[in-house]
């Protein structure tokens, strides 16, 4: 077979499967694009929203969250509150009362 | 010259000896050295009185995250019941224009209002202009106020009406695989049954705790 250019050439070594996989992960890969610009916006990172949003059994996915960073941005700001109030709760449920195990020395140094 | 040099050695040595006193007198070592320090501060009263657990500000003195302050509870229950309460008085009286829902249908998400059509790429098994009543509702929105599910908001809350509009049939695919010298040809065609439903209202009932 002739191909006129490297990227038909290409296109023919890879199997069909492969590149419709890459149009759906095309899509997936923009939507995730916009959700961790619109997180920004509201000063949290894309991991901490979608894990957050999930410990919070909101079980939206990238597709309608994007759509509502573009055209609901009040409702994505409440839920970036959201995902910011949980993460915050979980960061005080791990630290716990504050104080060291005993024997353990860490970073902060208590005076006495 | 011989004076100059005795003398300046004298004072070499006895400035020596001296800041060698007034270091070892400044830096006691041992335990005592807190106690030392604790009592010159109850002595000396004109120095201003440091709180309890005060530590002066260093790199290690506080951890590296930033320090967040939760609100109190009672007060935030509070807070919360009366945002609950405005937003069930303002569906009770109406005041919400156009609302939109993410509606969960046929294993997608659908974020949809009213008077839109949805493509589905599946056939329903539903006659044409049935109306259609869609349960998994995650989310209900209007200009003022957004209610979430958990994940899924109850079914006296909400109701999202669709009809069957039309029972069609995807253009012809061409799904083909081919490898050269190896006697390798399939040539298949695809067509994929699709339902199109457009959604009439979305309601909203004062139920809210």
């Amino acid at each position: 077979m002739v191909f006129l250019t490297t990227r038909l050439w290409l296109r023919n070594r890879l199997t069909d499967r492969y590149w419709r996989v890459q149009e759906v992960l095309k899509h997936a890969r923009l939507w995730i694009n916009r959700i961790t610009a619109a997180s920004q916006e509201h000063g949290l990172q894309y991991p901490s929203l979608i894990a957050n949003l999930i410990k919070c059994q909101v079980e939206l996915n990238r597709k309608v969250l994007a759509d509502l960073a573009i055209y609901e941005p009040k409702t994505f700001k409440s839920l970036a509150a959201l995902a910011k109030r949980r993460r915050q709760e979980g960061f005080a449920a791990a630290l716990g009362d504050g104080k060291e195990p005993e024997g353990i020395f860490s970073r902060v140094v208590q005076y006495h | 010259m011989a004076a100059a040099t005795g003398a300046s050695a004298l004072t070499g040595t006895f400035g020596r000896l001296v800041s060698a006193c007034r270091r070892s007198i400044l830096a006691p070592s041992g335990p005592g050295a807190a106690f030392f320090w604790s009592a010159s501060r109850r002595l000396s009263s004109q120095s201003t009185p440091y709180p309890q657990g005060y530590v002066p500000k260093t790199s290690l003195s506080s951890p590296p995250w930033p320090e967040v302050v939760l609100p109190d509870p009672a007060e935030e229950t509070r807070h919360h019941t009366e945002v609950v309460r405005k937003v069930n008085e303002m569906i009770a009286t109406g005041q919400y224009g156009r609302l939109f829902a993410v509606v969960h249908f046929a294993s997608h998400q659908w974020k949809v209002t009213a008077e839109d059509l949805i493509l589905i790429e599946n056939e329903l098994d539903i006659k044409c202009g049935e109306r259609i009543r869609m349960e998994k509702v995650l989310l209900v929105g209007a200009d003022n106020f957004t209610l979430l599910g958990k994940p899924l908001l109850g079914k006296d809350l909400v109701r999202v009406e669709a009809t069957v509009i039309e029972k069609t049939e995807s253009r012809p695919k061409i799904y083909m695989k081919f490898r050269r010298r190896k006697n390798l040809k399939k040539h298949r065609i695809i067509v994929n049954p699709q339902t199109v439903l457009r959604i009439n209202t979305i309601e909203v009932a004062p139920h809210l705790l």
